[in-house]
């Protein structure tokens, strides 16, 4: 298994330098010269502006532009923003925030998404059942726009048991409410997917022989039912957790919370190539990493899966 | 484009005598001047702390502060030679600080010899003389430290002879600048410019002295900015956090009201009006168009909507496209768009149909420059229109970005469409970038489209709201307009030593542009802001700039 | 009704797998006379939920195909003289019975006209991610290995960018190019879900008996995925591909609402939900119209998702 983890981590370099190059190519596509974006509406001073376009490199080619990024990296050199702030230390302000929310989120995906799947399973056609379905299908298909507004009019401004935006009131307070709408969707898809796992996993031989050996249900439910059932909840949760550091540009922008997500949706409006090609590459690596401790849990929930 | 109706200034802080009283503050359509009246206000409340809506600001160094957020921050922190203030009447002028002791010119306006009062330092102890601001100017001019507001010393603003050597790096100090003695700087300049129009363009960020250890480590002094002014940074500023300045005990002009003033950095509007909302916010300089409808309701006297920011939408059309070749064409067109209407139904009148480019806050503005021109009158228009054969293949296109509604550039459409019987579809860019660049590739075989855009006036003068758009080879035409006669106006304005011909020989160069009607002023922004109920005396200047120095915090805690 | 029905694809290739799995069904349940299909449509016609979500598409089928005949197209576009900026946000009345919006448009009208570009989307993204996603899932799981390695590398690129951050980088540098940049988004960013899902209960079937016993019958590999494996994983896939409908409604939505989506003079269900963001306190029917539609059109596919996979998936038969 050692020899399993590592292979794949030496996995993750290609991918590393497939997905910079993607990103960089698609940034350096962007219709528009990002320099003269940055005067509009103002005076426009040339030297100012031939002095960002020898900073940042860009009258250069492409190629040379992203090998130059690359030289940088290896030097831990992140580049900056077009207003000279280091790439790493945006990194350093935004990346706990997002980690943050992310795994308030997280936590009340499995929390919730599993356990009301597992109760809706266990009472599948009774009103628990039905009420849990709804309240999913409800929410998959409200706009998460639509969802984040009403939820911070509600709480925040209505209520005002939260303060609507922002984070001066620390976790979990000014978390919660953001980590909850951010949640939804993936909880409505876990708790679907639990819920449909597990009414499958019943009805499989083996849950059928170990009931009818007289185990206790309690037993039959977690050794028997869960353990297998819990495959591709694992599975769509790993994945889960990358979506929901980066993904957040939505819920971010609404709460002003200020994460990954929120930088990087303004980093591609004002064509910061480096700032949007740092934050995906980490969020790649992230979702690699994720990965790879989700296949080693398979191993675990189900004893017939062996590493090759 | 929020960021297109800020412009670089430095915001009104208390004169002497002059205290801007808060009878401006209610909403609607009264000024936000206040009366100067010295002393004749209650005794100001002062203490306490409040907090400021605000977005990231690029940076905390006065010459390359560019934008509204940095200007708010640094405009408390330092003291420069000139600052804005608003009359009575309404208009914004610049008015010498307590740090001046004199500025005259013994030619006219071309040798300037500006005499500082002694006294002043820095919050880090730094004597403040002649050489800080020589040093500070040099510094912001010299091309490779990449100073934004280098340009205000070239050829569109100041002029300062040497400039350009020093833009190009060729030079490390302008050849015109000269220290005269410990308080005595003299500038010269290469043509000369009139009082008026010169102390404007003393009154922004660029002017404020900057102590040495800037020059030495400019990244570190962006992270903790040492001024002269009313108020000093609290912790060094983190980005994407909030920034607290407290005041400046030692400091020798009017004191601000408040203890401290928070800035808290927001990246959507909408999120700062539902922190408002809850009062969880105390000062929000600008409201979401979704919260526009209702904001007057919610807030009360504490929404404020008052016309005359300093900063105009236009639109404009590609003179070389056949489609817009002729002058009759462009004029039905403005004429057949109903202003008013799409300001209120669509705009909740946060904006006001514009009769010229500079709103009457300006000196000389508010006319009626544009004349017939932009009268709606649909019946008259299309007259105008059949006049001259119609558009070339009966449409038209407008711009518009991806990404807003565009309910305005729809509605103008509309109107056209149903007022001239003229095909009008969307044009969609983007960003401005990419809209401009489309534009400047129009030939006169293409239809073309017509273009609309936002400007914000560095400082209140005619002058700032159309030469630098309009001016032949200025970096901010867009819309590659070019006549000698403007330009010629424009300079005998910049050189006229007195301010009623200077304002009239801009107001001709203005009747020559509309003459021309390349382009036309749709609407004046208004100043729109709300504030909580735990502040008081809140007024946002036309320039977009807050009087922070002024607001009185009523509930302490 | 298969062509609104996202999951189309994935029942008919269900059936392939039919014959093999009725017999391994017989083994416990020998009493069944019934095929597959005919158990399905069984199962189907006392489910009260397929009924509703039945009418329900019926009625969002012909509001897609002719919406002419619901509202009149004029009165959806400004450039028709159909929009009057006097009747900017007149609420809900007899000759607008859903109000009207900003510009003066029915609000009943854009709600109908909507309905076409959103469900499109929805439908043609869905079918082509779980086709895509089930193919390349399948023999990533299936022959493992190198191949498995390399799937699963292309997999990690493209999963490690979530849908909408990835998808606001490539709307941006297509430049926005309406519809059809958004359906090209949802499945280059969609297909990996649902590639990661099947590929997992893959792996999982493989050491499963009924497999182990085909192969060891001699069967091809393409059989036994065909006939064993796939009917195996598209139970969880289903599940995925339904939700990912409406997700992806939602998606087309969220795009449309930063801008990126469909352009004007276009509009669909997600771009005029976020045009009216901008006058929901003053207007809130111009936001609760279209989404309600939105909600229920989704509800609906939801619905019959669940019907037909509780239908036909017979490890869920009792």
């Amino acid at each position: 298994m050692g020899r399993y983890a590592i292979r794949r981590i030496l996995q993750m370099i290609p991918v590393f330098f497939g997905t910079t190059f993607l990103i960089y190519a698609l940034m350096f596509a962007l219709p528009g010269d990002p320099v003269r974006n940055l005067t509009i509406g103002k005076q426009t001073n040339p030297v100012y502006l031939e002095y960002i376009r020898e900073q940042f490199n860009l009258n250069q080619p492409f190629i040379i532009q992203y090998l130059d990024y690359l030289k940088g990296i290896l030097t831990l050199d992140f580049g900056k923003t077009f207003n000279g702030t280091p790439v790493l230390e945006i990194f350093q302000q935004r990346w706990p925030v997002s980690v943050t929310l992310a795994l308030t989120a997280f936590g009340l995906e499995v929390l919730f998404g599993i356990g009301f799947g597992i109760w809706a399973a266990l009472r599948k056609g009774k009103v628990f059942d039905h009420l849990s379905l709804t309240g999913t299908l409800i929410v998959v298909a409200v706009p998460v726009f639509v969802l984040g507004y009403v939820a911070q009019w509600v709480f925040g401004v209505k209520l005002g048991w939260v303060a609507p935006a922002g984070i001066q009131d620390g976790w979990p307070k000014s978390y919660i409410v953001p980590a909850a709408v951010l949640a939804s969707l993936s909880l409505a898809y876990a708790l679907r997917l639990t819920r449909q796992s597990l009414l499958e996993a019943f009805n499989s031989d083996y849950v059928r022989t170990a009931k009818a050996k007289g185990l206790p249900p309690g037993t039959v439910l977690r050794k028997y039912s869960l353990r297998n059932s819990l495959i591709p909840v694992v599975t769509f949760l790993g994945a889960d957790l990358a979506t929901l550091m980066g993904g957040a540009v939505i819920t971010e922008g609404i709460f002003n919370i200020p994460g990954i997500g929120q930088q990087l949706y303004q980093s591609i409006r004002l064509h910061e190539s480096v700032v949007v090609v740092g934050i995906v590459t980490v969020l790649v690596i992230i979702y690699l990493f994720a990965n790879l401790i989700v296949d080693l849990l398979y191993g675990v929930l189900d004893p017939r899966i062996r590493y090759e | 484009m929020k960021k297109s109706r800020l412009g670089a200034a430095a915001v009104s802080v208390t004169a002497l005598a002059l205290i801007l009283t808060a009878c401006g503050g209610s909403s609607g359509g009264s000024s936000a001047g206040g009366a100067s009246a010295a002393g004749s206000s209650a005794p100001a409340a002062t203490g306490g702390t409040f907090s400021v809506a605000s977005e990231e600001p690029q940076n905390l160094i006065p010459s390359n502060c560019y934008d509204l957020y940095c200007a708010n921050v640094l405009n408390m922190m330092f003291t420069g030679l000139f600052r804005f203030e608003t009359q009575a009447d309404g208009t914004v002028v610049p008015v010498a600080t307590e740090m001046v002791d004199s500025i005259t010119t013994a030619d006219g306006g071309t040798t300037w010899s500006i005499k500082i009062k002694d006294g002043w330092t820095f919050t880090n102890g730094e004597k403040i003389t002649a050489q800080t601001f020589a040093d500070t100017w040099n510094f912001a001019a010299y091309g490779d430290n990449g100073q934004q507001l280098g340009f205000v010393f070239g050829s569109s603003q100041l002029n300062v002879v040497g400039y350009d050597d020093v833009a190009a790096n060729k030079a490390k100090t302008m050849s015109g600048l000269t220290v005269a003695g410990p308080l005595e700087l003299q500038m010269k300049l290469v043509s000369p410019l009139g009082e008026g129009i010169f102390y404007n363009f003393l009154a922004g960020p660029q002017i404020f002295p900057m102590p040495s250890v800037a020059f030495t480590d400019v990244e570190a002094f962006n992270k903790n900015p040492i001024g002269n002014g009313q108020y000093m940074m609290n912790t060094p500023w983190v980005p994407n956090q909030k920034i607290v300045i407290d005041k400046n005990p030692n400091y020798l002009g009017t004191a601000g009201n408040a203890d401290s003033i928070e800035f808290r950095v927001y990246n959507d509007t909408t999120a700062e009006w539902a922190d408002l909302q809850a009062n969880n916010v105390d000062v929000v300089p600008q409201i979401p168009q979704a919260a526009l409808s209702t904001a007057a309701s919610v807030l009360g006297d504490r929404y404020v909507n008052t016309p005359g920011a300093l900063s105009f939408s236009y639109s404009f059309f590609p003179l070389q496209s056949s489609t817009f070749a002729k002058k009759e064409v462009r004029q039905a067109i403005a004429k057949a768009i109903n202003m008013d209407q799409i300001n209120e139904k669509l705009l909740f009148n946060t904006q006001t149909k514009a009769t010229a480019f500079a709103p009457s806050t300006i000196p000389g503005g508010g006319t009626d420059a544009c004349g017939d021109s932009c009268v709606y009158d649909p019946a008259a228009a299309k007259a105008l229109l059949d006049s001259v054969g119609g558009i070339p293949g009966n449409k038209v296109q407008i711009a518009a970005l991806q990404g807003s509604p565009n309910t305005v550039a729809k509605a103008e459409c509309d109107q056209i469409q149903t007022n001239l019987g003229v095909n009008c579809t969307l044009k969609l860019f983007p960003d401005f970038g990419a809209l401009l660049d489309a534009y400047g590739k129009i030939t006169a075989a293409d239809a073309g489209f017509i273009g609309g855009l936002g400007w914000g006036a560095d400082n209140p003068t005619l002058q700032n709201m159309i030469a630098p758009l309009f001016g032949t080879d200025s970096p901010s035409n867009y819309i590659g307009y070019s006549n000698p006669t403007f330009d010629a106006l424009i300079s005998e304005g910049n050189a006229a030593a007195d301010s009623a011909t200077q304002i009239a020989k801009w107001q001709e160069a203005q009747k020559v542009f509309y003459d021309d009607f390349a382009a036309y002023a749709t609407s004046w922004r208004n100043t729109t802001y709300g504030y909580s109920t735990n502040v008081s005396n809140v007024i946002v200047n036309p320039q977009g700039f807050i009087n922070l120095d002024q607001i009185q915090v009523t509930k302490q805690g | 009704m298969s062509d609104f029905f996202p999951g189309s694809t994935d029942a008919d290739t269900f059936d392939a797998g039919l014959p093999s799995l009725a017999s391994t069904e017989r083994i416990t349940d020998a009493s069944n006379p019934r095929g597959l299909l005919g158990d399905a449509w069984y199962g189907l016609r006392r489910t009260w939920y397929f009924w509703i979500s039945l009418v329900l598409i019926v009625f969002i089928a012909a509001i897609t195909i002719f919406p002419q005949f619901f509202a009149d197209k004029e009165t959806t576009s400004s450039l028709t003289g159909g929009c009057q900026l006097m009747d900017s946000l007149m609420p809900p009345s007899s000759t607008h019975w859903f109000g009207t919006d900003q510009l003066g448009c029915d609000v009943y009208s854009l709600t109908i006209y909507g309905a076409r570009p959103s469900v499109i989307t929805a439908i043609i993204a869905t079918i082509a991610t779980v086709s895509i996603g089930a193919l390349i899932g399948i023999i990533a799981g299936y022959y493992g290995g190198w191949l498995d390695s390399l799937l699963s590398r292309i997999t990690d690129v493209f999963f490690g960018l979530p849908v909408l951050l990835g998808g606001i980088v490539i709307l941006t540098a297509l430049g926005s190019p309406g519809l059809w940049g958004v359906i090209f988004v949802l499945v280059v960013l969609g297909w990996v879900g649902t590639a990661r899902m099947v590929r997992s209960t893959t792996i999982e079937a493989k050491s499963q008996d009924f497999v182990l016993a085909a192969r060891a019958l001699g069967a091809s590999n393409l059989r036994i995925m065909r006939r064993h494996i796939l009917p195996n994983a598209m139970g969880p896939a289903i599940v995925v591909a339904v939700i990912s409908l409406g997700g992806f409604v939602g998606a087309e939505a969220t795009f449309s609402y930063l801008g990126l989506g469909i352009q004007p003079p276009e509009f669909s269900w997600g771009s005029i939900i976020s045009d009216a963001q901008s006058v929901f306190f003053t207007a809130p029917w111009t936001l609760f119209f279209p989404a309600l539609f939105l909600t229920v059109t989704v509800l609906a596919f939801i619905l019959m998702g669940d019907a037909v996979r509780d239908a036909l998936d017979p490890k869920l038969r009792k």
